[in-house]
């Protein structure tokens, strides 16, 4: 393919369908928007003709709605993503299910780019020692909680068996709240969508009670434990079960 | 124009609304996972896909304008290309990708009860119109188009699959879109 853009309508038109495609050249590409921008009819009526066309193709493809539990998965997925551009221009919006973390804490953990994720079946064990430690994520994390006064780093851990350095878990901490944040960051899971039950031990109090934590269909999840000392969550040990009560409704 | 127009929808989801969102999921959710299945394979992580698709609906809402083709054809696109960058990944990461999708193209037009009598009927008739004028298409057009939109073949690859110039091949595509446009006009 030629390095210069087009320049005719006649090498436009014929273009069209790559540029629909998104396999032209960046410049190539800013060329025909510019183009169309600038209002040649042809061009013009040519590429309403292929979107036309391609509507076409789409319907061929397209299949019955959605059954609301099946859309609901989805809906978790990006409200999650929504609420991790929390300091966009969006309004924020309402959640159930699951306890979402405080606005100046998730602002902290995903300005880092941290996002939740969790395995199953695993234990993990959040300790800045850990063999499986994440140096890079953690110094993103540990500066981002460093922004706020009242959040702090802790640990971060990967699940024992993983040597996916993707696969993550971070901890911090509210010092004002008293409340440990758990971030889990893509770890598969083999049913994404679903609720889990997490298991916390560790601590002066040994056993937390279970807490069901939402898994999205990326590996993301996220609790809060409430009423703990940094102390006590740095020792925690973490444990992924499947919600054997979760109803269809629940885990979806 | 209907409340629950698509280009309605995409004003108030360009405002923020969640609900209008999760309408068009339910409405074009199947369109998505299908074009995602058609080209990464049944085993993909099909529902994070899906995700993507409409995430980027999301964010993109206040571009688009309906003025310039369907939602349905917009979103088609967003997931071809999303389901060929996961495609390209997984081929990547693994070898054991399959090369050769079959296709397959939803038959039943069992609509969801709980949609609207009359959105239902209208998709249904689109549907069935669509499958019938690509049916129409010379060989070779419906061919090239099937490979570059139901597999997520590039331009080249149709080309190469179809023992083709890569001129030609872009010819086929383009005129059998203006043609499948004629015979949906007609």
């Amino acid at each position: 393919m030629a390095e210069a853009p087009v320049s005719n309508c006649e090498e436009i038109q014929e273009s069209l369908g790559a540029y629909l495609l998104g396999e032209l050249p960046e410049s190539w590409t800013d060329a025909i928007d510019e183009h169309l921008a600038a209002g040649c009819p042809n061009c013009n009526d040519e590429l309403d003709e292929l979107l036309a066309g391609l509507s076409g193709v789409a319907a061929v493809l397209d299949g019955p709605p959605l059954k609301p539990e099946e859309c609901i998965p989805v809906q978790r997925a990006i409200e999650q993503r929504i609420l991790s551009l929390s300091a966009s221009n969006r309004a924020p919006q309402s959640h159930t299910g699951f306890r979402f973390l405080g606005a100046s804490l998730y602002a902290a953990a995903l300005a880092a780019g941290v996002l939740l994720a969790v395995g199953m079946m695993r234990q993990f064990v959040p300790s800045k020692a850990g063999p499986r430690f994440v140096a890079r994520q953690a110094d993103e994390v540990r500066q981002a909680a460093n922004s706020s006064p009242r959040i702090s780093f802790v640990s971060s851990a990967l699940p024992e068996t993983s040597q996916d350095s993707s696969q993550t878990i971070l901890l911090l901490f509210d010092e004002q709240s008293r409340e440990a944040h758990l971030y889990f960051r893509n770890v598969p899971v083999p049913a994404p969508g679903k609720h889990y039950v997490i298991v916390a031990r560790g601590g002066r109090r040994q056993s937390e009670p279970p807490q069901r934590v939402y898994i999205d269909g990326y590996g993301q999840g996220q609790i809060v434990i409430s009423s703990i000392e940094k102390s006590e969550a740095a020792s925690l040990r973490l444990e992924l079960r499947a919600d054997e009560s979760a109803t269809n409704e629940d885990s979806i | 124009m209907p409340n629950d127009s698509d280009q309605i929808l995409m004003e108030r989801i360009a405002g923020g609304c969640q609900q209008s969102l999760a309408k068009l999921i339910s409405r074009y959710g199947a369109l998505v996972d299908q074009v995602c299945r058609n080209i990464c394979g049944p085993e993909a992580e099909l529902a994070a896909l899906t995700s993507e698709v409409f995430w980027e609906l999301w964010v993109r809402a206040e571009r688009f304008q309906e003025q310039r083709g369907s939602l349905r054809a917009y979103l088609m696109l967003i997931a071809r290309s999303r389901a060929i960058d996961y495609r390209r990944s997984q081929r990547t990461r693994q070898e054991s990708i399959r090369r050769h999708m079959r296709l397959k193209i939803a038959n039943d037009c069992d609509r969801d009860a709980n949609a609207e009598p009359c959105m239902r009927a209208i998709h249904d008739e689109e549907c069935q119109q669509a499958r019938k004028a690509l049916r129409n298409l010379d060989p070779p057009q419906r061919e090239a188009i099937e490979l570059a939109f139901f597999e997520g073949l590039t331009h080249e690859q149709v080309a190469q699959r179809m023992e083709a110039p890569l001129g030609t091949t872009k010819s086929r595509i383009r005129l059998g879109l203006k043609q499948l446009k004629k015979y949906l006009d007609s």
